[in-house]
């Protein structure tokens, strides 16, 4: 029997606000245990004027601000996201421009706004606004989509462009965040197999010279490849954060308690390598609920994705929970020595302004969406409204 | 349409919403990524869990040994030599050292060093370099405050940041409250100093390195423990819970030796090492009963609080000489010889043996033995008493080299006495030559030359004279307590043989007193208040190393070697006080006096005001015939008829002077306590009148020759009241 499709009334996705709020409380506990010890040491006696709680009360802040984030983001008229698209994205490019002269400098880095008690890194959110803008653009050249011209070239372009900057702060993992999340979305789009083919194929080329052309990049993969040879240097953070996370067993050496992370052998438990410091601490327990946490939202917000006809949304779903997801894969990959070393943050959980908001952000969007879009669906016993497959296909024109 | 026949073509439900399908494809690859790292993250954690943390456990996991707080040593009477305090040491822990420059200019000028050590001693090659063991608290407690402050004064901070690295370490201080009383017997316990570039030690852990603190070492130091911690990267290391407290103390070892006579005897010797000139002088003094060590007493004196104040060629001052130096013992051997051979009946208290007029020929190669005197035939007491070489060693030939052998290790020659825990003592040397002794060395070695002694060994054979022949082991260690006061263990006297009979003993004792008559060698060393018997030696030294100062062509023709003899000295006396019923055996000996060489005359005195002095303190009542002396003196004035019972003397009365006597205010006191105060302050008294004492003259705090005659008058008490009423 041929199964109808039905529309149905839109449904907030709850679940992945309390997954957020999970996380964002995860975060602040382990932001704490990963710095109570090396707050009050002599080397970041200038940052934290020896507050234990400096960085406690900074995540707070953070989170404040990702929670006010996260409410906005949610109950804005989602029309504002497709206005806002190009002159976030314009806004984006110049902020990054601007970033690179008068931005200040951070373990060789040139990503933040120096704004007096805090920073901001523009670069965190021009991804979203880079997601939003081809969203938009996607959305809009629906029907021309086939043609490589008009489909790649100026997505390429624009990302070139932001990847070029990216590339002079530098920061390869947020460049690698966008390249990946525009050919998801190029794919996700419809446009044809081959030319992401040859997007990717491209990409690949590039990432490959990028990463033979630069010393530092090379050692980091050749220790991803080879941890024990690079031991006390480039693989360091690498082992270290392996050892973490497997000396946390199957229940973790308890908050507060993990050695590695005590004895300050888990270099920079509070943002990048959090991971590693929840799953000494919390062990098996710990890592299986964060990643479950994240896989959860990638289900909500591709289910969520899928059943939106609005392309805009969609699409802007899609990609948001890409930038989540993605990131979270990647940190979490990094850190467990899946993949080799790049720095970025675990969304919600890892210290850091710029990354919660915007990560807040994404949610919020993934909330606004659940929240405005009818979702399209499977027929089934109890649903009131139904809608033929052909009316699904006109609907679908129609918001293109 | 073609839209619309796509839709027909494909099922409706995987065209929902428009490359629905792309979009899974997409979340499955994510999942999939999501996946692979739970699978890893399983790996590491449930299948290598336990390895790593074993790895952990080897890269975080630290220990810091902790030790028990080292036991105190105490004197008889309960006096502190050597206490453990804590104090505070500076510490630079390398790798959290952020301003290297800054640190090193701190630690110069907090120090008061050269920069340049500064810099030398942050350098160090371990990741701990010890600044300095014991600081001022006033430079530590502020250092503290800033290393430990968690508020927000921004210079504060600034400071606190600047000097990060160093750290204020407790350490453990060993405090010898005494100072140099009984320095060297006492000894060293100190961190051990360590190589550069060794892993330095801990400076909690004291190390027994000279004296008793080494002899003890094992029970002073108790047991340590080791407390686990996790290492941290920049901090050093965070102790974990559950680890044992450092509550433990080591044992205390309670001494036979009494401050009070181990000051007197450290006075009297330095006043004559220093007034004869000598190189260093040794005096024992032990409780003949008991064979208990009442003062080892060294000169030069060695504090050991202010061990880095001694230069490495001021080491030997170091040394517990009077067990661990031998030394040829010279004529004050001769009572042992004499009353071995009184013992053995080879020599009769009537014969007289022919001294050779001084000087005797035994063999024809050697040279003559000489006398200081041209005796011609002396009995027993008379060789004591004029010290006649030749006679001791013909009555040494009449006992013949197994008897006098086998009689020396009765007396316990050429065994360590067991007076110095750990066997930290010498055996001195007793030659067991294949072919035996020579005539000649038979001879030498009845009077004192040819065989090396400690100190304690001469003196413990002494007092075995003065025991009626039974040897007591000399005893240091009296008792040792824990940290409670228990006693753990406590030293019994005890009885090594019965080398001689009493009878022997006695007449060899008797033979000593007749050394301190008029006439004999040891005049100098009569004991004020006491009869007293001793014996002087004046014993020639032998090359201890080659010669430094020869030079070839000149005033000699060859380099002097070690073992010969040379014209340097070592003189000496033992004593026994009183002489009958001896509680006291009491030995001098001065090494080099410049002076004059003869025992008699460098340490005889010595002798004599030590033995006073600690019998007074001791509370002895003089001698019968002394105290009669007394009496009738005062019975000539017709004051006193008989002197009452000494009550005890304050100590402070011995304690205050050197060399001439300080007159002490003696208004108050009846004639019996006057008298007693005026020998303890060694002065005399021309009394008049009875009763309590009302004037004196010279006044009380001047200071008079020794023994010089203080005038005082007694009168009837008056009741205080009856003195208001007038």
């Amino acid at each position: 029997m041929e199964r109808g499709v039905v529309e149905r009334k839109p449904r907030v996705e709850h679940g992945i606000m309390l997954v957020a709020l999970l996380l964002m409380g995860l975060g602040l506990v382990m932001v704490y245990s990963a710095t109570v010890y090396s707050a009050t040491a002599p080397h970041m006696l200038g940052r934290t004027q020896g507050n234990g709680m400096y960085f406690l009360e900074r995540q707070l802040m953070f989170v404040g601000a990702g929670l006010l984030a996260l409410t906005m983001a949610s109950f804005v008229p989602f029309w504002v996201y497709r206005k806002m698209a190009v002159p976030a994205i314009i806004l984006g490019g110049i902020a990054m421009t601007g970033v690179l002269f008068l931005g200040k400098e951070k373990l060789g880095a040139v990503r933040w706004f120096d704004l007096g008690p805090i920073s901001v890194q523009p670069g965190e959110f021009v991804k979203l606004a880079f997601v939003m803008w081809v969203s938009f653009s996607l959305a809009r050249k629906q029907d021309m989509l086939t043609r490589f011209s008009i489909a790649i070239i100026p997505h390429l372009l624009v990302a070139g462009v932001f990847v070029l900057l990216y590339m002079e702060q530098p920061d390869l993992g947020s460049t690698i965040i966008l390249g990946t999340v525009l050919l998801f979305l190029l794919h996700v789009a419809g446009t044809r197999l081959h030319h992401i083919a040859m997007v990717m194929g491209g990409g690949i080329a590039m990432v490959t010279v990028f990463v033979l052309s630069s010393g530092e990049k090379m050692r980091r993969v050749a220790a991803w490849l080879n941890p024990e040879a690079f031991a006390e240097s480039d693989a360091y953070q690498l082992i270290n954060s392996k050892i973490s996370i497997g000396a946390g067993g199957l229940l973790g050496e308890g908050l507060g308690s993990g050695q590695q992370n005590i004895a300050g052998y888990v270099p920079e438990g509070e943002t990048d390598f959090i991971f590693a410091v929840i799953g000494e601490e919390l062990g098996f327990i710990g890592t299986f609920l964060v990643i479950s946490f994240f896989g959860y939202i990638l289900w909500r917000g591709m289910s969520l994705a899928a059943s939106i006809r609005d392309q805009f949304a969609r699409f802007l779903v899609f990609g948001a929970t890409m930038l989540v997801v993605l990131q979270a894969a990647i940190n979490m990959g990094v850190t467990t020595g899946v993949l080799p070393t790049k720095g970025l943050t675990l969304p919600f959980v890892s210290m850091g302004g710029s990354s919660m908001v915007v990560m807040c952000i994404c949610a919020g969007i993934l909330l606004n969406a659940s929240r405005t879009f009818p979702r399209l669906g499977v027929e089934s016993a109890n649903d009131d409204v139904r809608v033929s497959a052909s009316e699904v296909e006109v609907l679908i024109k129609e918001t293109a | 349409m073609r839209t619309r026949r796509t839709v027909e073509k494909k099922a409706p439900v995987r065209r929902i919403g428009g490359y629905g399908g792309r979009i899974h494809f997409v979340a499955v690859l994510l999942a999939f990524f999501l996946c692979l790292c739970l699978g890893k993250v399983g790996y590491l954690q449930l299948v290598k869990g336990r390895e790593l943390l074993e790895e952990v456990r080897g890269q975080a996991m630290d220990s810091i040994p902790y030790f028990a707080k080292r036991g105190k040593i105490l004197d008889r009477e309960g006096n502190v030599l050597a206490m453990t305090v804590e104090t505070k040491g500076i510490e630079v822990y390398r790798p959290g050292v952020l301003h290297p420059d800054y640190v090193a200019d701190y630690v110069a000028g907090t120090l008061s060093i050269p920069r340049e050590r500064a810099q030398q001693l942050i350098n160090c090659k371990g990741d701990y370099c010890y600044v300095e063991r014991f600081v001022d608290p006033k430079i530590a407690e502020p250092l503290e405050a800033i290393l430990a402050y968690r508020g927000k004064d921004a210079q504060i901070l600034w400071q606190k940041e600047m000097l990060a690295g160093i750290r204020v370490v407790k350490a453990a201080g060993r405090l010898y409250p005494y100072g140099d009383n009984a320095g060297q017997v006492v000894g060293v316990a100190r961190v051990p100093q360590s190589n550069p570039g060794d892993e330095l030690p801990s400076p909690m852990k004291l190390e027994g390195q000279y004296g008793l603190e080494a002899a003890c070492d094992e029970m002073l130091a108790g047991k340590s423990v080791v407390q686990k911690g996790v290492k941290r990267q920049r901090q050093g290391m965070s102790l974990l819970p559950g680890n044992p407290e450092l509550v433990l103390e080591g044992d205390s070892v309670v001494l036979t030796l009494d401050v009070n006579i181990q000051a007197i005897a450290e006075e009297e010797l330095r006043r004559t090492v220093i007034t004869s000139l000598a190189r260093r002088g040794i005096a024992v003094v032990t409780e003949v009963e008991t064979g208990e060590l009442l003062a080892v007493a060294h000169y030069p004196p060695f504090n050991p609080n202010g061990t880095s104040s001694y230069s490495s060629d001021e080491i030997w001052k170091w040394n517990d000489a009077a067990f661990i130096d031998v030394f040829e013992p010279g004529s004050i051997l001769k009572p042992v010889v004499i009353a071995s051979a009184l013992e053995e009946g080879v020599i009769g208290m009537e014969d007289e043996i022919f001294c050779e007029n001084g000087s005797w020929k035994i063999e024809k190669r050697e040279k003559p033995i000489k006398d200081h005197g041209r005796f011609g035939f002396l009995n027993v007491w008379d060789i004591l008493k004029f010290s006649s070489n030749i006679g001791s060693g013909k009555v040494g030939l009449r006992l013949g080299q197994e008897k006098l052998q086998a009689y020396l290790e009765a007396f316990g020659f050429g065994e360590r006495t067991g007076a110095m825990p750990a066997g930290r003592e010498a055996r001195g040397i007793l030659r067991r030559g294949k072919r035996g002794w020579s005539d000649m060395e038979i001879a030498n070695i009845s009077f004192g030359q040819g065989i090396a002694v400690t100190a304690i060994q001469m003196t413990s054979a002494i007092a075995t004279l003065g025991n009626g022949g039974r040897r007591m082991r000399p005893l240091l260690v009296k008792e040792v307590i824990d940290a409670n006061g228990e006693t753990i263990s406590r030293a019994e006297p005890e009885v090594m043989g019965q080398p001689v009979s009493a009878r022997a003993a006695t007449l060899a004792v008797d033979g000593m007193r007749r050394v301190l008559e008029a006439g004999g060698t040891g005049e100098a060393g009569k004991v004020y208040g006491f009869d007293a018997a001793g014996k002087t030696g004046t014993a020639q030294k032998t090359m201890t190393v080659e010669d430094p100062n020869w030079e070839p062509g000149g005033e000699r023709d060859r380099p002097r070697r070690r073992g010969v003899y040379v014209d340097k000295w070592v003189g000496s006396f033992v004593g026994l006080v009183p002489a009958t019923n001896p509680r006291l055996a009491i030995l001098v000996m001065v090494d080099e006096p410049y002076m004059n060489d003869f025992g008699g005359v460098v340490a005889a005195p010595a002798f004599s005001r030590i033995a006073s002095r600690a019998l007074a303190y001791m509370n002895v009542n003089p001698s019968e015939e002394i105290r009669h002396i007394v009496a009738d003196r005062a019975a000539e004035q017709g004051v006193v008829k008989e002197a009452a019972p000494a009550a005890p003397a304050p100590i402070a009365h011995q304690r205050n002077n050197f060399g001439p006597a300080l007159v002490p205010d003696l208004s108050g006191m009846t004639v019996g306590e006057a008298l007693k105060t005026a020998v303890l302050s060694r002065i005399k008294l021309r009394a008049s009148g009875s009763g309590v004492l009302i004037h004196q003259e010279p006044a009380a705090a001047t200071v008079v020759e020794e023994w010089a005659t203080v005038r005082v008058e007694f009168a009837a008490a008056v009741p205080v009241a009856a003195e208001e009423e007038e």
